[in-house]
């Protein structure tokens, strides 16, 4: 049932209070601040004008515009540039821990990089955001079943990733690959 | 080959983490200019060359900020500034809010409960005059302050929107919006969604006639302990979302005949020009003392309109005491099976 007008008002500023962190960490994730912040901006933009309308409005919901939002704004040549030197500016840790089997990050962004932009998506969407099965289809819209099964093939194609660059050294990744965009 | 479970997978992929050891974003000073702009309907315009995401318009609407939340914000705005709040500064002048509506008392001791109970029982043996389709097709017509905060200043303004809906149980219609902004040309909007994108309200559609299943059903969304006040929002809820066939009207009058401290205010012309018998609450129960009226239809039993007026005080609001604050007028409810084109 829908709210009043000022009900809706203070569960959208609630919900601004609640989530506006986490949007913007995970468009930070994925592009540079300014954009980052833009992108946090127009997302509960599209928020408030859909308040009260959508029967769920919650932290997935706001990821998955986010998403939409992140995508529209990476067709911008310029801001997608942007992104990448940032990227390519950041070090990445690329030493394996000697003492166990844990690959190093260098590996695990080969592997991630050898997966395809979904499973990729889907796979940070899960360690970065810290999404449970049901927030994660909410995300990706779609049902909590699909969604479990799409993380599990997600998880055996980066199992055989890891597995196939296993036996290559564990050098640093190419550094410009944007590998955190969305798009 | 390694065996490694998911959660391990999943700590390997956490390790990439760019943002890893870095605060977590919080709503700061910028948080709190983009959400006030936000709400007042200036948000900030997409990237060049950007489509909108679904659902999404090109074009900003402007929006209601009512008093609760302007009061939050003023007071959160008061915190980052201090010594000039919202409001502070001097020079801001009083709002224009529409002027109040003119009440005819009814007879002396007229009873709203008994008045009430003769409009449902008149209600419940109209023919239904809701249609049948697919689609509620919903005509409103609202007014609410708007408040935009830029700066240390809160301005406010009447702000008055046409809009039309059209909703199928699924969720999916179109709603077609139209602001009308001071000074300004305006503003339209139209917007098409998707199944499951909108509230379609099926539970209200199948509402009962019967006192005691309706007020369950009115009060799962609407909990009695929020206060005598939630039963008129019930019913302002109710008609902004669906057409109400005379049996249910005829039990909504009734549940709201049980509101305690309801009164009779008086016949009243609505704002469209309707004639109507108005019925309120004085509660503080959206953060400052309001007044909140109902003009029900005493011909059909149809809630015509519903009126706030802030009664005592306005807070961090410039507008004077008494203002009305918000207004819907609900001027077409019926079922369809098409959307216009």
């Amino acid at each position: 049932m829908a709210q009043s007008a000022s009900e809706r008002e203070r569960s959208f500023v609630a919900l601004y209070e609640r989530h506006y962190g986490s949007v913007l960490t995970y468009a930070r994730r994925r592009t540079d601040e300014a954009s980052a912040r833009d992108v946090a901006a127009e997302t509960f933009t599209v928020a408030w004008r859909r308040s009260g309308e959508v029967t769920r409005m919650d932290l997935p919901w706001l990821l998955r515009t986010a998403a939409l939002v992140l995508a529209n704004q990476q067709r911008s040549g310029r801001r997608q540039q942007r992104t990448a030197d940032r990227l390519a500016a950041q070090p990445r840790q690329v030493a394996a821990d000697p003492s166990t089997d844990r690959p190093g990050p260098a590996r695990v962004a080969r592997a991630l990089d050898a997966l395809s932009p979904d499973d990729r998506e889907l796979l940070q969407l899960v360690a970065w955001e810290r999404l449970s099965t049901s927030g994660l289809a909410a995300v990706l819209g779609c049902t909590s079943g699909t969604a479990a099964v799409r993380l599990h093939r997600a998880r055996r194609r980066l199992r055989a990733a890891l597995d196939a660059a296993d036996d290559s050294a564990d050098h640093p990744a190419p550094a410009a690959t944007p590998r955190r965009a969305t798009s | 080959m390694t065996a490694r479970t998911g959660r391990a997978l999943t700590d390997l992929v956490a390790g990439l983490d760019p943002e890893t050891g870095r605060p977590q974003g919080e709503v700061d000073r910028r948080a709190l200019a983009d959400l006030a702009s936000i709400l007042s309907g200036g948000a900030p315009e997409p990237p060049p060359g950007a489509s909108p995401p679904p659902g999404a318009s090109p074009a900003r609407r402007r929006r209601h900020l009512a008093v609760p939340v302007a009061a939050a914000l003023a007071a959160v705005l008061l915190v980052l500034w201090p010594g000039g709040g919202p409001g502070g500064g001097g020079g801001t002048a009083l709002a224009a809010t529409p002027a109040p509506l003119t009440y005819l008392a009814l007879p002396a001791g007229t009873d709203p409960r008994q008045l009430l109970t003769q409009l449902a029982a008149r209600t419940a043996t109209l023919p239904d005059d809701t249609g049948t389709g697919r689609y509620a097709h919903l005509v409103s017509r609202d007014w609410n302050l708007s408040t935009s905060v830029e700066g240390r200043r809160v301005t406010s303004a009447v702000v008055p929107q046409l809009r039309e809906s059209w909703i199928a149980p699924d969720g999916a219609g179109r709603v077609l919006t139209t602001v009308e902004r001071p000074g300004r040309s305006p503003r339209r909007e139209d917007e098409r969604y998707r199944s499951g994108e909108l509230s379609g309200s099926p539970d209200l559609r199948s509402l009962s006639a019967d006192d005691r299943v309706l007020a369950e059903q009115l009060e799962r969304d609407h909990p009695v302990e929020n206060g005598p006040a939630e039963r008129l929002v019930a019913l302002k809820d109710t008609y902004r979302q669906v057409p109400v066939p005379p049996a249910v009207r005829a039990g909504l009058l009734r549940y709201l005949a049980a509101t305690p401290t309801l009164t009779a205010t008086g016949t009243v012309t609505d704002r469209a020009g309707r004639t109507g018998v108005a019925f309120s609450l004085d509660s503080d129960y959206s953060g400052l003392p309001t007044r909140y009226t109902l003009i029900v239809d005493p011909d059909t039993g149809k809630l015509l309109a519903s009126e706030d007026t802030l009664t005592t005080r306005a807070g961090a609001l410039n507008v004077a005491i008494p203002s009305v604050i918000g207004y819907t007028m609900h001027l077409a409810a019926t079922y369809t099976d098409r959307i216009a084109s």
